[in-house]
């Protein structure tokens, strides 16, 4: 085999791809007759070389260049003519023909060019069922997955498939697949070693942005040194990892040209130093000329904090520091992707690593980071092209090379053709849209998919500024009506006795589970309950309600004549609050005697969990509510104290109160904090109610007991009861009395294990 | 472009100095006669076909099929053939009288929707008219009296045939394309080897009937219909075949608005670029593959509907400056209804919009102008490349200047003022498209020039461009329009020396 068993420095974009088996082998090398004839061909069929008013010269000859990537002795040579087209090349007629198959499969082509510019490799061919087709029907045309570097042996590799019943007799490799009009001379190239593989593979050559080991090497020094992260213009990506080359060219810094720009390796390590590389002219290479001290014009070489006593501004700098100076993107650079390359290596400027055996990148456990440096300006040019429909910008401008600010949320309509709905949109960002995904490996653009149900109900969706960080182009995916999932609106309002507290609508397909409802509460979720509707949409819209039930450590009312009156303790003393009618502040009394009338003592909650509760004071009635600044003075100390306000109470004072569990005075002790600023909860200072926004405990808790059931007119006297579940009425004889049956008189009242007298009134 | 590590000597049809031993490959005087100073090919370049489908311009294209009697767009497949019920004969006859007199030059009839419904007896499924619903639906064959009509108007014709086939059961299967497919662009080929397109959606794959399995089935479109085989074997019938889309020979613009980018290249990078770029092209694209605007001129769909609006004759207008105006086709769909026949609405807005044609386009004031170049081409034996050749009406004679002379000056000027609102311009696409930026100045007493339609992007030109002296398409046609002595185009920027066959002024 002459191309030597090359260890393949294999670029990172060739994800090895591997096919089906070869059916047909082909493989021809020039070495011997291993072909059937050879010639030229030009797809342009006015051609003077298909016209026959020229001859192509082309023919195996001595290699130009015998070298490590192509030591052959005969290779297949052919003059470029500046009278061909764009796809004139040398033709090769096939021993026998190949499968063209439906799986992908790679013809390698060693090519030898001196132009720079595109190569293309074109089959002729004929259908098997056809037997009176011309075996030169002209079959694929296709563009190398890599690039081919001009005055060296490049193994490229074309990319083909049909529809399967297809042989190819012929190929044709296109060494100038560009405008030949500006071409003075014609020029020599050279083909070798064309061979039909599974894989994408290259043979030979270094590949774009070589490094000097392998790239699958495992760093054995990782757990002591290796790169953490690099950083640009303020923004860091991490590595993952622990081989000693990372790609990150899935991701990218963002700058403009001419920034100044600061880079930095966070390197795990001592004693090395740091380097930065741009592929400036993107020719998949990283240059490196100096020009003393500092880099030449044009390198590829950005910064440096050490090679040879200098960093690259050209001063004295420590060897034994990575980190690096600022450094100025090219002022004329374009806007477009860039392959940047972060190394820690020591006194070396060679972007693929330090090879010194007493130095090496590898016994030096360096590491080299390649990542995308996007250039960009203000704005990004938004387009669409669609069929059936179109995707206008939400304020219904047309999406013709339309200005949108760059790394912003872009707002996007949806306006489906009659008879046309949409399924999403596809969306392709980056540059140079209109032509491959990769160029020298480096990814151009991207796409994403946004589905329908990401859509509003207007047909809006918003793409997300992240995606915007280059030139979009937008697919809309229209199909006819009735294609899709029907789109259904579900709407649910949440009810509490017959109120509508708040209404949700989504929009979702039919056959879906119902979606969660989304009501959020600040209540803690063991007090109420939002119970979402079960199975699965159907095909018409829905309006549906939805019930707030309760389980609070309380009876909450809707209004005061019908509460439920309680006392309320503060703290592990079980302090009551007390009205005692001040201005200033709520008292806490340590025993249920410092009030001259119950009802300063007693306390009431009007509301639900969704929304909260207000605090009344049966003392103070109606008009009056429990309230304070919710821009509290608390932690320690302060002079915020919650006080009964006239309703509606002022700016910037509370009007709800929102119950959540305590794990203190269980099971039924509970905090209130003022509704939407959860850190503001109840606390006693001072024996006065007051707050603390430290957290929550024993001194924050509080217990209801009821003392009044206005529903009932029963008046709870005596001692606390902690446990307001079952209550079971006994009259003094001992008979059990049902609740309904109750009479005005003295009774026994049950409730759990606790037992107390009350007077029914 | 590059040369690196090249020894030249720099004269024409020179040989390089071998530079290696003398086994070494051995470069051989190559000279091509070029008796008539002819420029050199700018590729790609446009295959003859493709030169005669552009020339079409503006034609039309007609919806009709088994959707016009269900009311849908995208039928599923299974829709019964005995639905298919025309309530007369349909009259193709006089809808391709009616897009004449739009001043349209063709037309391409839908005999194959996504539904897979055939408008003509064919072998390859039971699923045609020859199974409608009533006589009228037995006896018509679309492609025979189009292609019939179409040859007795002196107009050119081609059909839509979906490769999408919503119906058959080998739709997805490796067998479709050969037993199916394949067989059915052979049928219509046969229909006449004159055909100018063969139009080929690019909606493929999806949900469908397929022969009662219904069901998703998604292909490649990329090779699943095997088009370089399907191209060779309609090309062998109708040399001239444009086939269009998924053919692979015409792009799709990329909208279906009516409109093309100002700035248009018809070269193309066939394979790799997205169908949205179809707007633009690409300057260096690899393949000549010009663009196609197709638009409507009805609200409720391509398909006719009850209670559909029309689009005005003015809108269509603007709808033709930027396409046919912009290096672009347009092709303008107009349904026929349940009785076969375009609705009178229709035949009248068509009316309309040729008599806007005629009257803003067509008396080309160039044709009695002197014209004048500050660059002209040396002439070669038996041509020239003056710059009267822009307005002597032979779309074959072109001015040019000498290679590398890539900027230059062409002037008009009258010895009366005219009023003057519209100047179009064409390349000599033959040898490829160039001109990458111009200027259109007017004088009206020769020596102070104005810029015009300063707002447009004057950059290609291609196979036609229109420019409207106001710099708006949607109201070009003012009534005074401009008075003017001169007309100079500057040709600020091109990929080579430029090549003018027509300058026109309306």
């Amino acid at each position: 085999m002459k191309i030597r068993n090359a260890i393949l420095l294999a670029s990172m974009a060739f994800a090895p791809v591997m096919s089906a088996a070869i059916t047909t082998p082909v493989k021809v090398t020039f070495e011997t007759e291993d072909y059937k004839s050879i010639g030229v061909y030009d797809t342009w069929e006015a051609s003077p070389f298909r016209t026959g008013q020229l001859k192509g010269n082309a023919c195996v000859t001595s290699n130009p260049e015998v070298c490590e990537e192509n030591p052959s002795e005969k290779v297949l040579g052919v003059q470029r003519s500046r009278y061909g087209s764009n796809t004139f090349g040398v033709r090769i007629d096939l021993e026998e023909p190949f499968d063209l198959t439906t799986d992908m499969q790679y013809v390698h082509v060693l090519i030898n060019t001196p132009m720079e510019g595109r190569v293309m490799l074109v089959g002729l061919g004929k259908r098997r069922d056809r037997a009176e087709q011309s075996t030169d029907v002209e079959q694929f045309w296709v563009f190398p997955i890599n690039s081919v570097t001009p005055n060296e042996w490049t193994d490229a590799v074309f990319p083909v498939n049909g529809a399967g019943g297809i042989d190819i007799y012929s190929l044709v490799v296109v060494p100038y697949a560009e405008s030949s009009h500006e071409m003075i001379v014609d020029f020599p190239a050279y083909v070798d070693d064309i061979e039909l593989m599974t894989t994408s593979v290259p043979r030979v050559g270094l590949g774009d942005y070589p490094i000097n080991f392998d790239k699958d090497y495992v760093n054995t020094r990782y757990s002591e040194r290796h790169i953490r992260s690099v950083s640009l213009a303020g923004e860091t990506v991490e590595t993952s990892g622990t081989t000693l080359y990372q790609s990150l060219i899935d991701k990218s810094f963002k700058v403009k040209a001419g920034e100044s720009v600061l880079p930095v390796i966070n390197y795990l390590g001592i004693w090395m130093h740091g380097y930065v590389y741009l592929d400036v002219d993107n020719d998949g290479q990283f240059s490196y000329e100096l020009d003393g001290r500092v880099p030449a014009d044009g390198s590829d070489l950005m910064a440096y904090s050490y090679y040879n006593g200098y960093n690259h501004l050209g001063y004295s700098a420590s060897n034994q520091s990575w980190t690096m100076r600022n450094f100025t993107i090219p002022s004329d650079l374009a806007n477009g992707m860039y392959r940047m390359r972060f190394k820690i290596d020591w006194d070396s400027v060679d972007p693929s690593g330090c090879i010194d055996p007493s130095n090496s990148i590898i016994n030096n456990a360096g590491g080299i980071v390649d990542i995308m440096l996007n250039v960009h300006g203000d704005v990004v040019t938004v387009t669409q092209g669609n069929l059936n429909g179109e995707v206008l910008a939400a304020d219904g401008s047309k999406l013709n090379n339309y200005k949108a600010p760059f790394g912003e949320d872009f707002k996007i309509k949806m306006v489906p053709a009659p008879g046309f709905e949409y399924e999403g949109v596809r969306v392709r960002h980056g540059y140079n849209l209109d032509g491959p995904a990769t160029v020298h490996s480096n990814p151009q653009y991207r796409e994403e998919l946004y589905t329908y149900d990401q859509f509003g109900s207007d047909d809006t969706f918003t793409i997300p500024g992240e995606v915007m960080d280059g030139d979009v182009l937008i697919e809309g995916l229209f199909v006819e009506t009735g294609a899709l999932p029907g789109r259904v609106n579900v709407t649910y309002n949440l009810k509490y006795n017959d109120k509508v507290l708040d209404t949700k609508k989504y929009v979702v397909s039919e056959g879906d589970p119902y979606p969660a409802h989304g009501f959020n509460c600040e209540t803690s979720g063991e007090y109420y309950s939002i119970e979402n509707p079960d199975g699965n949409v159907g095909d018409s819209d829905e309006e549906i309600d939805l019930e707030l039930t309760h389980s609070l450590p309380f009876v909450a009312s809707d209004d005061l004549r019908t509460a439920m009156w309680y006392t309320l303790t503060i703290t592990k003393d079980g302090i009551y609050l007390h009205n005692n009618g001040s201005l200033s502040y709520m008292t806490l009394s340590s025993s249920s005697n410092s009030y001259t009338d119950e009802d300063e003592i007693r306390w009431c909650f009007v509301g639900n969990a969704y929304e909260g509760f207000k605090i009344y004071n049966r003392k103070a009635g109606e008009g009056k509510i429990l309230s304070s600044s919710t821009n509290t003075s608390a932690n320690t100390g302060g002079s915020t104290y919650v006080v009964l306000a006239n309703e509606p109470v002022a700016e910037g004072n509370n009007t709800y109160w929102i119950p959540t569990s305590s794990t203190f005075r269980t099971p039924n002790g509970f905090c209130l904090h003022q509704a939407g600023f959860s850190d503001n909860k109840l606390n006693s200072r001072d024996n006065r109610l007051a707050y603390w926004t430290g957290g929550y405990d024993a001194g924050s808790t509080l217990l209801a007991t009821l003392s009044l059931d206005e529903t009932t007119g029963i008046d709870f006297i005596g001692e606390d009861c902690e446990d307001n579940s079952v209550m079971e009425y006994y009259n003094l004889q001992g008979m059990r009395v049902n609740e309904d049956r109750l009479i005005p008189g003295v009774y026994i009242l049950k409730t759990g294990s606790k037992t107390q007298k009350i007077l029914v009134k | 472009m590059k040369i690196k590590n090249l020894l030249i000597t720099l004269s024409a049809g020179v040989i390089l100095q071998p530079v290696y031993a003398q086994t070494e490959f051995q470069m051989v005087q190559q000279t091509l006669p070029n008796p008539d100073n002819e420029p050199s090919e700018v590729f790609p370049v446009p295959h003859p076909r493709q030169l005669k489908w552009q020339e079409t311009e503006f034609y039309a294209f007609f919806h009709y099929g088994m959707n016009t009697y269900t009311g849908l767009e995208w039928g599923n497949g299974d829709e019964a053939e005995s639905r298919f019920a025309p309530t007369a004969a349909p009259n193709p006859r006089q809808w391709l009288e009616a897009a004449k007199a739009a001043g349209m030059r063709g037309g391409i009839a839908v005999v194959k929707h996504h539904d897979g419904f055939c408008l003509w007896p064919t072998e390859t499924t039971t699923h045609n008219c020859t199974n409608g619903g009533n006589d009228f639906a037995r006896n018509t064959n679309i492609p025979r009296d189009f292609a019939a009509a179409a040859r007795e108007l002196d107009m050119k014709y081609g059909f839509y045939v979906s490769p999408w086939d919503r119906n058959s059961a080998e739709y997805g299967k490796d067998t479709y394309v050969k037993n199916v497919f394949m067989k059915q662009c052979e049928e219509l080929a046969k229909y006449g080897s004159d055909q100018f397109e063969m139009w080929f959606d690019g909606a493929n794959g999806g949900s469908g009937y397929y022969g009662g399995s219904y069901g998703t089935r998604e292909i490649d479109r990329a090779t699943y219909y095997d088009v370089p085989n399907l191209r060779d074997y309609v090309h062998q019938i109708c040399e001239d075949c444009v086939m269009w889309g998924v053919g692979g020979e015409a792009r799709w613009i990329g909208n279906e608005e009516g409109w093309a980018g100002q700035t248009n290249w018809s070269p193309e990078n066939r394979g790799i670029a997205p169908e949205s770029n179809g707007m633009y092209g690409a300057e260096n694209g690899w393949f000549w593959l010009p663009g196609e605007s197709d638009a409507k001129s009805t609200s409720g769909g391509w398909f006719w509907h009850s209670g559909q609006t029309y689009t005005s004759a003015e809108r269509l207008f603007q709808m033709y400056l930027e396409t046919v105006g912009r290096n672009s086709t347009l092709i303008l769909n107009i349904p026929p209804d349940k009785a076969g026949v375009l609705p009178d609405q229709s035949v009248q807005v068509l009316k309309d919009l040729g008599t806007l044609l005629t009257d803003r386009l067509g008396t080309d004031l160039a044709l009695k102008a002197t014209a004048s170049a500050s660059a002209t081409r040396s002439a070669g034996q038996s041509r020239n490349y003056n710059a009267s050749n822009v307005n002597d009406g032979d779309k074959d004679t072109y001015w040019a200047t000498d290679d590398f002379t890539t900027t230059a000056t062409i002037t008009l000027t009258w010895d009366e003022p005219q009023v003057v609102r519209y100047v179009a311009l064409m390349e000599h696409i033959a040898k490829g498209q160039r001109v990458k930026g111009f200027t259109i100045e007017t004088s009206a007493d020769g020596s102070t020039w104005t810029r015009m339609a300063s707002n447009m992007e004057t950059t290609t030109i291609g196979y036609k461009r229109i420019i409207p002296l106001n710099g708006s398409t949607s109201s070009s046609y003012t009534s005074s329009g401009y008075t003017v002595k001169a007309i100079r185009i500057n040709i600020t920027d091109s990929r080579a020396c430029p090549l003018l066959s027509t300058v026109s002024v309306y």
